[in-house]
């Protein structure tokens, strides 16, 4: 079930991602700027609150069980067709509009000349495509999103959804062992592997991202247009209506009894030590695996290594984890953050690394460049912020969210007294939607924000002298 | 001429993202040092729901001057919870109490041997139907299993009731019975009828599309929405949905003997534990009378198992007293527990 829904919103993904590429790519700026927006709002909306937001309307599906999963399928393709759209948008076909026409034209003419059919024409068109490498960024595309709704946990266990991961958790819950649960999942981790293989095969071997702007036909501009608006409204403005208009309601017992504020800064340090970690993880040994001596090729095995780890999801990489620190060797790290700080960091690192490629690859190198022949001074630690820190800032940001919004691997692996606020919070959704949990909710959505604001004062020390 | 780039951005960003991690490093020494457990703290590891078993630990710190550190079970982790955990860890203990919101837990960890014996002066004020002979557990604030009625789709009665369950079920909503106090539920069933009758009970009863669900807060929502008429849940559920204004009414679930179900807390101390003495006064203190009239005055409406002062428990509680004076004894399930567990596996995994 869980195979046949992930390849159909991977599909769709694809298809509706091929659309909003050309309103990323639009000519005009504002257009551009409204798409972005509206395409990443739903991707970093924590899954948390739309699972808490839909976990009531879900539950009152009980007598239509085929609604269910198809709300949630739809909600899994708001939410990461932006993935698949980002992909298509970074790796461009490595030949021109101009020049497929072109060839189509040429081998028309051929083809009419030699009485050829013109299905066999179409084939063999779709075959020089392919071989032309015009199918890399969809076949990527279409594995990372495929890995992403097929690993998904948390809204599936709210939205109590038949899946994979929810059987692995269940079956843990009823005291099977880790090995015994793993042997029977041989299927899914084997999609995972074959998932994530294709996706590393395809995207290594892209080199270029040429910016070019795409125009689309009037009709798949306003499909595209609805598919992002309906992602923002019912991704995001949705829940976070539901949250606000609770919080509004709720702050005055918020104020009165303020019981979250261990749990916040819980979370934030937790935050803050995986996102340092796959950062590190991401920028320096990243950088050192490029090169072919014994060094650069022990980081790359480690790095493979540990983002094969980290594509398996927070699931299965927390349950690893909890079974070893039970080992004598390392429990004396089971009451410490190491382990939780150590398997976020595991499970944001290939998207770090993924954000890194994107850095590269758009990177404005002889700008950059230039800036390093230039004499010190504030414009150029400006220029030098701007071409290439702020970059890196803004993944650090990302990395920093989505760990302080983690919930799977915070529940197995919180030290005792660490309690991470989306813990807490999870567990008093479980008493249904109440003011004072939305005030709550609410007051945890501010707290990375705040951090942020706080550390792009911080900004100048960020760009190197 | 231009002078050479002395660093590049990118191994700059590096040695900053170096400095960041050295100071996260201190910021978690500085949270260690400032809030989290010591060494001497107590651990508890507690079933029961967060929001009202807090506020009677924080009580029992302020009372004491004993540091609790506590870890809750979650939804999220359910009981991979707590019981497993006390499994995983038999080698190196680190929890000194465990308080579970339910018995079959606590009597698979006294099987396994994995609980201490105490017999103090909270144990000896509870009546021997909800203790362990042996003093390795004890039962206080106990909840009754009820049916659940949506009074504007049925009359809260049981004759209405028996003629609901009659045919088909598509109306009616349980928890899965792996887990929580729908698996007592079946574990006495299977008790008191054997293996044959219960399979074929169940049997029956997914023929008439019995719908099944996650928990009893999930039963109480959909009937207390009507989008289901009735189910079983708990007493402390029902109450959520009563607090709420919603359209419901509760009757006692009865056996055929006509014995009604009420399930206690347990709290046991962990075998291995460092803070004997401090684990015997948590102990004594949940045992307590006030720690019982507390639960019961709180929203979930605890029912005191040994003796109070009645002129100090709600009207609703004293309601739930007289249908949990006809409990069915729950001792001696530790066969039916094992037996029928591994059967709600092979059904439900």
């Amino acid at each position: 079930m869980t195979l046949l829904r992930s390849l159909i919103v991977g599909v769709l993904a694809v298809a509706v991602a091929q659309l909003v590429r050309t309103l990323l790519a639009d000519r005009r700026r504002a257009v551009r700027r409204i798409a972005w927006i509206l395409l990443l709002a739903p991707y970093f909306t924590p899954i948390l609150l739309t699972g808490y937001a839909y976990a009531n309307f879900s539950l009152s599906l009980i007598h239509h069980p085929i609604l269910n999963p198809i709300l949630y399928s739809a909600l899994l393709w708001w939410k990461f067709t932006p993935i698949a759209a980002v992909i298509l948008h970074f790796t461009p076909a490595p030949i021109s509009a101009e020049a497929i026409h072109c060839r189509r034209l040429v081998s028309s003419a051929g083809s009419a000349q030699r009485g050829v059919a013109a299905t066999v024409s179409k084939f063999g068109h779709w075959a020089f495509l392919i071989r032309a490498g015009c199918a890399a960024g969809p076949v990527a595309a279409f594995a990372v999103v495929f890995l992403f709704a097929f690993a998904e946990f948390e809204m599936a266990s709210l939205m109590v959804v038949k899946s994979w991961t929810v059987a692995l958790f269940d079956s843990h819950a009823g005291g099977l062992a880790l090995g015994e649960s793993l042997r029977r999942m041989p299927g899914p981790l084997l999609c995972e592997a074959a998932a994530i293989a294709t996706a590393f095969v395809v995207l290594g071997r892209r080199q270029v991202i040429p910016t070019q702007r795409i125009e689309g036909r009037p009709a798949s501009r306003w499909f595209a247009w609805c598919h992002l608006v309906f992602a923002f409204v019912f991704v995001l403005a949705i829940p976070a209506a539901m949250v606000l208009w609770g919080t509004v309601r709720g702050f005055g017992l918020l104020m009165e009894n303020f019981v979250l504020s261990r749990e916040i800064l819980a979370s934030l340090l937790f935050a803050a030590g995986a996102s340092v970690l796959a950062g590190l993880a991401a920028f320096w040994p990243g950088a050192a695996a490029r090169g072919r001596s014994i060094g650069s090729m022990f980081c790359k095995a480690i790095l493979i290594a540990a983002v094969f780890a980290g594509l398996l999801g927070s699931l299965v990489l927390s349950l690893t984890v909890l079974a070893a620190v039970q080992l004598p060797g390392l429990i004396l790290l089971r009451n410490t953050p190491v382990p939780l700080v150590f398997t976020l960091g595991l499970v944001l690192l290939p998207m770090a690394l993924v954000l890194r490629r994107v850095l590269e690859l758009t990177a404005r190198r002889s700008a950059l460049h230039l800036t390093t022949l230039m004499q010190k001074s504030r414009a150029v630690r400006e220029l030098t912020w701007k071409l290439s820190t702020s970059g890196k800032f803004r993944v650090m940001v990302l990395l920093f969210v989505w760990a302080f919004w983690d919930l799977t691997a915070s529940s197995i692996l919180a030290p005792i007294g660490m309690t991470p606020v989306t813990v807490r919070l999870y567990n008093l959704m479980h008493y249904g939607q109440i003011a004072a949990l939305s005030a709550m909710t609410c007051a945890a959505f501010a707290a990375p924000i705040f951090v942020f604001l706080l550390a792009l004062g911080t900004r100048r020390w960020w760009a190197p002298p | 001429m231009t002078p050479a780039p002395t660093s590049s951005p990118e191994r700059g960003f590096s040695r900053r993202l170096i400095a960041l991690a050295a100071i996260v490093v201190l910021l978690f020494g500085g949270y260690y040092l400032l809030w989290a457990p010591h060494r001497e703290s107590l651990v508890v590891y507690c079933a029961h729901d967060s929001i009202f078993a807090d506020s009677i630990l924080r009580e029992f710190e302020r009372e004491t001057g004993i540091s609790v550190a506590v870890r809750y079970d979650t939804e999220a982790t359910k009981s991979l919870g707590l019981v497993e955990l006390l499994l995983q860890e038999k080698a190196h203990p680190r929890c000194d109490v465990f308080w579970n919101n339910e018995l079959l837990g606590t009597l698979q960890l006294a099987g396994e041997g994995r609980l201490l014996s105490y017999r103090g002066s909270g144990y000896e004020r509870i009546p021997a139907a909800f203790k362990d002979m042996d003093g390795r557990w004890a039962g206080f604030a106990a909840r009754l299993r009820l049916w659940i009625v949506n009074t504007n789709r049925l009359a809260p009665t049981e004759a209405a009731v028996q003629q609901a369950t009659s045919g088909d079920l598509d109306r009616m909503v349980i928890a899965k019975p792996l887990y929580g106090t729908t698996r007592t539920q079946y574990t006495i069933l299977w008790k008191l009828w054997g293996r044959d009758k219960l399979l074929a009970w169940g049997a029956d009863r997914r023929a008439r599309h019995l719908r099944e669900v996650d928990g009893n807060s999930m039963v109480k929502d959909l009937v207390s929405t009507g989008v289901c008429d009735l189910g079983w849940t708990d007493t402390d559920d029902f109450f959520e949905a009563q607090d709420d204004r919603k359209p419901v009414a509760m009757l006692p679930v009865r056996l055929e003997n006509g014995k009604t179900i009420c399930i206690p807390n347990t709290v046991a101390i962990i075998r291995g534990t460092q803070h004997l003495a401090e684990a015997q006064k948590l102990v004594d203190f949940l045992l307590s009378e006030k720690c019982e009239i507390s639960l019961a005055a709180a929203k979930s409406r605890q029912i005191p198992l040994g003796p109070v002062d009645a002129a100090r428990l709600p009207d609703d509680v004293k309601q739930l007293q007289r249908w949990a004076n006809d409990g069915v004894p729950l001792g001696e399930l530790d066969v039916a527990n094992a037996e029928c567990l591994a059967w709600l596996k092979s059904e439900y995994q």
